[in-house]
């Protein structure tokens, strides 16, 4: 398939972050293998310059990426369902990619695992000794590969896509909501879940905001975290979604993105993403609290405050247009 | 970023050679996918101006005229608005025009209107126009399209329907084909199949949507394909933009000074960055801003003439702007995120030299 | 801000540069370091200013072991250090304003350091030349356009190496009453060198002699 100009704007900037990032991983395997803190020699001084190249080169390498799944995203949302048989949204373009749910997956992990490394790189270089200096390397390096092997996917999967067989797009979303909802209990969704999902996600956004003292701890709230974007997923579907529509039952993620819904998928599954992906960083700094305290604190502190911020915007754009129509109409859907 | 400006006035050869390369790049790669972008944008409002389906007969050699008869068949089908049998064609020979008659104009007044691209002596003068059986048929010029219609009515000449079917030896009672209006167009592609089933014999219908993708496909195959040709030049101007940005021997000595002034990597970096975008982003805007006066002020250009495989440039072709700024920015992005990155590279791998080692270097 | 060298070993290959050197100067301080050419001053002064990573022994800054400090840290730690290199390092195309200016401009430049570059252009008497680019002033010019951007920062620590090279009495004078009014600032300034017009007019904390890497404290 010759690829179509947005296709190509993300193939671009995939290729510029793997180039970017490889520059990072060359660096950082040194690092990783010979760091000696404070040693006087030669090779340990052009450690700690190649360690600062591997910040830079990696730190370019996450705005890349970053830039090339925003690119994707719109291309899937915006550009793509045109030239596809049958594609409404996103989710008709993901059918007619090869493991198009597959890639998006490995696209938002590979992302995760750059940030987590950004947030250790940024706590190593407030610290004038770099403690954390060969752990950040060697989580480059994890996240590294798994963001290689992404874009490498992408660039596969993108043009391979298949642009003449039509697909049923948000048909065959529709179709697995219903058929999994009687045998689940949520089964029952309704105004009772968004009040849960307001009461957990208060509690969640307090208990980040007081401070976490142990890394079991951290981890939990990342857990809980992770719990609460699904919850939020379905409520979002479920519930809200109607009102974004104004159609019972349609539970299609990926129509919230269109024009018609005023972008609104970009504001609520963007401010999910924010959630884990701060609900990781404070997981981090935690970790590293006994080796860098004052460090770790600020920046638990401000993960605390990003995360709670992302739920409320969350709730506040997912409620928005049922608190609309009832205010209109007196009724609800 | 001053300093960075001052560094780039005391460069002026360097600086204005960086600047010619980027400018050479974005023209011709912004002009491309700029022309194909309004085209496909001005195909979307005369395919949604259109109707939601044409039906033409077709059989063993083609297509086949359609009985206007039809047309009261397809309008009682559930879903249907509206259908009109249309009377058009195209008129080969040296000069070929497209002919659509018109029920609106009488048949004993034998005006025509014509679009920019026939060639006329203006309104008032007779136009000859030769049917298919060879016969010369001679009609007046009422009025004519403006030439901002060129894209989508360059050789019409509308007639009186009589005169379009002497011309195109179309017999009364039988039409070019259908124009159908849906009652929703959600519903379009449910009518393909009960409109077939109703006319009895075989039929291609065409949906807006299928009009619509037809033209999508067309403009991303030759967008891409403008794409991957300009890809060996986006890399030589990466890899010019790599050596600037690496400034040559004299930028080691030049970056160990600034450490030894308290200025980090990234503030090392960040300057030779900066310094290789401050021209990189002028000449890149000024490709762009040229461009979009190319395109849309002068119909088009030589990137249409290429992209559109017209044997000449077509005089002042009037295109859709909406999606303009959007296909722009791609094509920034297609040209300075490699510059950003072939800046940054070299840049922090300067950078990140010792100072002591700069400074000591022969 | 105290800086101080505790035990400062420096090898180069087998060569062993300097041994045991150990120093300090406090805030309001004027420490002089002489000793003839290759005793080993300027590699000492490197060692201070973050350069180079001492092979035994620390550098400290108020108990801080700057010379441990990674090297971002250690960029960083310059920031706060008015360095006079031997070999001047100035920007030559740029003019002796400008240079004076290039340590700020990271932080978006200083209203008060533009300010007292001027002063100092004027007291060095290179107000006529302070827009010129510096590769056309003279080698005395240059010397002091390159202590224009040591003094104008307002660094909590000074280190200038030669700072009197190739200037005349007068101007050797003016010069130690520079360095005494950032001595009365309150910087820590040490000055290294074997100008014996400069000793005479400077009012010394301590005066140490380096000879052959090794350290030792003279009399006042």
């Amino acid at each position: 398939m010759t690829p179509h100009p947005a296709i190509a704007a993300v193939l671009v900037a995939d290729a510029l972050s793997a180039i970017a990032l490889l520059a990072a991983m060359g660096g950082a395997v040194r690092v990783a293998a010979g760091w000696s803190p404070a040693a006087p020699g030669a090779a340990q001084l052009a450690l700690e310059r190649a360690a600062e190249e591997v910040s830079l080169a990696g730190r370019a390498a996450l705005v890349l990426s970053g830039l090339a799944t925003l690119l994707l995203i719109l291309a899937l949302n915006h550009v793509l369902p045109a030239l596809i048989p049958g594609a409404m949204c996103g989710l008709g373009v993901l059918e007619a990619i090869p493991g198009g749910a597959v890639l998006l997956a490995l696209r938002v992990a590979a992302l995760a695992g750059l940030w987590t490394w950004a947030v250790i790189d940024k706590l190593d270089r407030a610290n004038e000794r770099g403690p954390l200096a060969p752990w950040s390397a060697r989580v480059l390096l994890a996240a590294g590969a798994l963001a290689l092997a992404a874009a490498l996917r992408t660039a596969t999967s993108l043009l391979e896509t298949d642009l003449h067989s039509p697909v049923s797009c948000c048909a065959a979303v529709i179709d697995l909501a219903r058929a999994i909802a009687p045998q689940t209990a949520l089964r029952l969704a309704g105004p009772w879940h968004a009040v849960v999902l307001a009461a957990s996600g208060a509690g969640l956004a307090a208990w980040a905001l007081r401070g976490l003292r142990s890394r079991r701890a951290a981890a939990a709230l990342l857990g809980s975290t992770v719990a609460w974007v699904l919850l939020a997923e379905w409520v979002l579907l479920d519930v809200f979604a109607p009102y974004h529509y104004g159609l019972v039952g349609h539970r299609c993620p990926f129509c919230l993105f269109l024009p018609a819904q005023g972008f609104a998928g970009y504001v609520v599954h963007g401010a999910l993403l924010v959630a884990i992906l701060e609900a990781g960083a404070l997981a981090v700094a935690t970790a590293c609290r006994s080796q860098l305290p004052a460090a770790s604190h600020r920046r638990t502190v401000l993960a605390g405050r990003i995360l709670t911020g992302a739920l409320a915007i969350h709730f506040i754009a997912s409620l928005l247009p049922l608190v609309v129509f009832r205010w209109r109409t007196g009724a609800f859907l | 970023m001053a300093f960075a400006c001052r560094r780039v006035v005391l460069r002026p050869v360097r600086s204005g050679l960086l600047a010619l390369a980027v400018l050479t790049v974005t023209l011709p790669l912004a002009s491309g996918l700029l022309v194909l972008n309004a085209v496909e944008q001005t195909a979307d409002r005369v395919v949604a101006a259109g109707p939601s389906l044409v039906v033409s007969r077709i059989d063993a050699g083609g297509w086949a005229p359609i009985s206007a008869e039809s047309a009261a068949v397809v309008s009682r089908i559930p879903g249907v608005a509206a259908v009109r049998a249309r009377v058009w064609g195209i008129l080969p020979g040296h000069e070929p025009v497209t002919v659509i008659g018109d029920p609106a104009l009488p048949d004993a007044s034998r005006l025509a209107v014509v679009g920019p691209g026939v060639g006329t002596g203006g309104e008032g003068s007779p136009l000859a126009l030769t049917a298919l059986d060879g016969r010369a048929v001679w009609v007046e010029v009422s009025s004519l399209l403006p030439s901002s219609t060129a894209a989508v009515a360059r050789d019409l000449v509308i007639v009186p329907e009589g005169i379009a079917r002497t011309l195109l030896l179309l017999p009364e009672g039988r039409a070019t084909d259908l124009a159908v209006t849906s009652v929703r167009s959600e519903e379009d592609e449910a009518l393909v199949t009960e409109i077939a089933r109703a006319l009895g014999y075989p039929v291609r219908v065409t949906t807006r949507a299928q009009m619509r993708g037809a033209f999508r496909s067309l403009t991303a195959q030759r967008g891409g394909l403008w794409l991957l040709f300009a890809l060996p030049a986006i890399l030589g101007l990466a890899l010019v933009v790599g050596q600037v940005a690496s400034g040559g021997p004299a930028a080691r000595l030049e970056a160990g000074k600034l450490k030894l002034l308290g200025w980090t990597t990234w503030d090392v970096a960040r300057l030779h960055l900066v310094e290789a975008l401050v021209p990189a982003g002028l000449a890149s805007a000024l490709g762009l801003a040229l461009s979009y006066t190319g395109v849309f002020g002068f119909g088009g250009g030589p990137a249409a003439a290429l992209l559109l495989g017209f044997e000449r440039i077509a005089p002042g072709i009037g295109l859709a702007t909406e999606g303009a700024v959007l296909a722009l920015a791609q094509v920034g992005a297609v040209v300075l995120l490699p510059c950003v990155l072939a800046a940054l590279l070299p840049a922090a791998r300067l950078a990140r030299e010792d100072p002591a080692d700069l400074l000591e270097a022969p | 801000m105290k800086i101080a060298c505790e035990a400062v070993q420096v090898m180069a290959g087998e060569a062993e540069l300097i041994r045991g050197v150990s120093l300090s100067c406090a805030a309001g301080e004027l420490v002089l370091l002489q000793g003839p050419s290759g005793s080993g001053k300027s590699t000492l002064l490197s060692v201070m200013a973050g350069l180079r990573r001492p092979t035994a022994g620390q550098v400290t800054v108020d108990g801080m072991p700057v010379s441990r400090f990674t090297a971002h840290h250690r960029d960083l730690y310059r920031r706060r250090v008015g360095f006079l290199p031997q070999r001047l390092h100035l920007f030559e195309d740029l003019s002796a304003l400008e240079n004076a200016l290039v340590p700020t401009l990271p932080r978006g430049g200083d209203p008060e350091v533009l300010l007292k570059a001027r002063e100092l252009l004027v007291r060095l008497e290179l107000a006529p030349v302070g827009d010129r680019p510096v590769r056309t002033l003279s080698g005395g010019e240059q010397q002091r356009a390159a202590l224009v951007r040591a003094l104008a920062g307002g660094f909590e620590v000074l280190l200038l190496d030669e700072p009197t090279a190739h200037q005349d009495e007068p101007r050797v004078a003016l010069i130690a009453a520079l360095l005494e009014a950032e001595r009365a600032r309150g910087a820590a300034v040490v000055v290294a060198g074997h100008d014996p017009r400069l000793a005479t007019r400077l009012g010394l904390a301590r005066r140490y002699s380096l000879s052959a890497g090794c350290i030792s404290l003279e009399a006042k």
